[in-house]
């Protein structure tokens, strides 16, 4: 089983690339869980048509004590989706909350059950807190990739992220793998990306161009992949799927 | 009245049993206590229980020293305000420095509320910081809010000590006895362990009174015989990292079921069954053939202080009976495989906890049982007490027994 956290500054495009290697994924025969990890839980949205999916918070909040199948959503793509969810806003501890969502989906054996070939865990912002570091901790992902831009403050983001993921690396877990570099497209991009990379010791996994298919495909509630599967752009996530496939490390 | 209870196919943990009613209750001790407690009786064992002032006077209460006596060290580390925002790594790996500088063979980390809630990484700290130390470090956690009652302390931080032991060769005369102690004169030893030993074989008891050495040598046995639930998440730790295969006895009740189990250890230990039970299982199967025509088709009801009331439940079910309510103070991953059994013969009964029988009793009569079994106060109801008299036996007398006072009970 791979497992794969991806990380990055909020806003920056992580979910929509994070959805779309799922969907790409899931084209190529394999199954694979997505797991949202983000109070604002809309990392599958656009597996699920548009639509928000019940959290694990939500339910559990609700119901107390959950069945699986009340928390993975089979997305009309394959994809499994299951979105962590938070505390009502204002009240409790997102990081609290997170650490409950990964441990209810343990004790409910849903990777037993659901048996995926990949887990892609879609993180929010940076590592703020114990819980946001779960997917990084314990086994549950092997290797990080942070999405990034080349603005400022989503490369920021990233030096903080991969100096999280270096220290709990002492600990024996997850590696940084690299930055997938999420086109804004504006001038001297590239060159700025390459630069924070260099510092930061990791490698440009990808270089996602920038494309009107994806808010085209968004705005119906869908991946490029699924909604312009013959497209250029399908095809830039096709590849990286396969490049996160074939290298890093096996759980 | 019986509407917010799940069904026993629903649950997964002890997360899913709620309470049967909102009657006056305390609350079950914090499991922490019961780690405390084990953590002294494993001769060469240290702790560290990390946590607020009260966990530390609370664990004091019946821990009183900070020596253990044999040498070992019992220490307290307390979170202060700026732990509990930022951590409290540094904090405890300072302690665990100076545990081993003091003289600690082997150190056993109880973790209580706050450590969890804040999602303190034990096992990073342990993985960083155990090149340093010549004591080997292990963890529990035991968050109170995690575990509704007290048995998790039991079997988690038996589990723990699966990372105290050192991967040895197989000997093919060991056999590890888990979740008894030689030491339990108030219990009656098992048959089986006489058994075992008169076959010359080499018994190790892993339990509460076992030694730091026992669990670090264990993984050199040949076979894990179980006796308790307690020790039944270790013993599937060690098939998982050392391949020491089990055998689980303490849920077997039917006589088939312990006949293919003692046969299955004989296979395991290399020598030939040589009739030894045989008597032993013919009253077995003689008692439960009167069972299955007196009891068939009557209803029970299962109260506190019945210590595997899942496996139990299915026997009776097997045997004919109707369970109606089942009090659950833990769930085991491995009472799913009995739940599958009650499941399949047609029955799916509420589960519950029942904290005040006085109040609760009331509720349960609702039912109309035939019979109840577990802790009551005085009632009217048909019921078999002291079910606890079966704690940590095992084999056919055990099921003899229960059959007999069932079948004395409803005077049939």
């Amino acid at each position: 089983m791979k497992k794969i956290a991806v990380y990055g500054k909020g806003g920056i495009g992580k979910s929509t690339t994070v959805s779309n290697i799922s969907a790409a994924m899931a084209s190529m025969g394999l199954t694979v869980l997505q797991v949202g990890c983000d109070p604002k839980a809309d990392s599958s949205r656009n597996l699920t048509g548009g639509q928000n999916i019940p959290t694990v918070l939500e339910v559990l909040r609700k119901k107390g004590d959950p069945e699986l199948e009340d928390l993975v959503v089979k997305s009309t793509t394959g994809v499994l989706c299951v979105e962590s969810g938070g505390p009502i806003p204002g009240v409790g501890c997102a990081g609290r909350g997170i650490i409950t969502a990964f441990e209810k989906l343990e004790e409910l054996d849903a990777f037993g059950v659901y048996k995926p070939d990949v887990v892609m865990y879609d993180v929010l912002g940076d590592v703020v807190c114990g819980g946001f570091a779960m997917p990084i901790r314990g086994g549950y992902a092997e290797d990080v990739c942070i999405v990034t831009s080349g603005e400022m403050m989503s490369l920021y983001a990233a030096a903080n992220i991969s100096h999280a993921v270096r220290s709990f690396g002492k600990r024996g877990y997850a590696s940084l793998r690299g930055l997938i570099l999420n086109a804004k497209n504006f001038e001297g991009e590239q060159e700025l990306v390459d630069r924070a990379a260099a510092e930061i010791d990791t490698p440009v996994l990808y270089r996602m161009p920038r494309n009107q298919l994806v808010q085209q495909a968004e705005a119906d509630g869908k991946t490029v992949v699924e909604a312009f599967p013959d497209s250029e752009m399908a095809q830039h996530y096709r590849t990286l799927a396969k490049l996160l496939l074939e290298g890093g490390g096996d759980v | 009245m019986f509407d917010h209870l799940k069904r026993l196919s629903a649950v997964k943990s002890g997360s899913g049993i709620k309470f049967l009613s909102p009657a006056v209750f305390p609350g079950n001790h914090c499991p922490m206590r019961i780690a405390s407690v084990i953590v002294e009786d494993i001769r060469g064992l240290s702790s560290l229980l990390v946590g607020t002032p009260e966990c530390a006077t609370h664990s004091r209460l019946f821990s009183p020293l900070p020596e253990g006596r044999n040498g070992e060290l019992h220490w307290l580390y307390v979170i202060d305000s700026n732990e509990v925002v930022f951590g409290c790594r540094e904090g405890v790996a300072d302690a665990l420095r100076k545990m081993d500088r003091a003289g600690a063979e082997a150190i056993l980390i109880i973790g209580t509320c706050i450590p969890e809630l804040i999602g303190e990484d034990m096992e990073g700290l342990i993985h960083e910081i155990q090149p340093e130390l010549k004591a080997q470090v292990t963890f529990v956690m035991l968050g109170q809010f995690k575990n509704v009652s007290y048995p998790p302390g039991s079997w988690k931080t038996m589990e723990a000590m699966a990372s105290l032991m050192d991967r040895c060769e197989t000997d093919s005369r060991r056999i590890n006895v888990l979740g008894r102690s030689p030491f339990e004169e108030h219990i009656p030893e098992p048959a089986v362990t006489g058994y075992l030993e008169s076959k010359e074989l080499k018994l190790r008891y892993l339990a509460p009174g076992a030694s730091l050495d026992d669990f670090r040598q264990a993984p050199d046995a040949a076979l894990n015989v179980v006796l308790s639930p307690f020790a039944q998440p270790l013993a599937v730790r060690m098939e998982r990292e050392f391949g020491v295969p089990f055998i689980a006895l303490h849920d077997k009740y039917a006589p088939s079921d312990i006949d293919r189990a003692y046969g299955d250890i004989a296979r395991a230990a290399g020598y030939e069954p040589d009739g030894r039970f045989d008597e032993e299982k013919r009253q077995a199967e003689n008692i439960q053939a009167k069972a299955e025509e007196r009891l068939k088709g009557m209803s029970f009801v299962f109260s506190q202080r019945i210590d595997m009331p899942v496996p139990l439940a299915a026997y009776l079910t097997e045997i004919g009976m109707v369970p109606l309510l089942l009090h659950i103070e833990e769930y085991y991953s491995a009472d799913s495989a009995h739940t599958r059994k009650i499941k399949d013969a047609g029955y799916d009964p509420p589960v519950c906890r029942i904290t005040n029988i006085a109040e609760d009793e009331k509720l349960i009569k609702e039912l109309n049982p035939d019979i109840c079994m577990g802790y009551f106060l005085k009632t009217d109801m048909k019921y078999v007490p002291d079910m606890y008299d079966f704690y940590g036996q095992t084999g056919y007398g055990r099921t003899v027994n229960i059959l007999k006072r069932i079948l004395e009970v409803t005077g049939e």
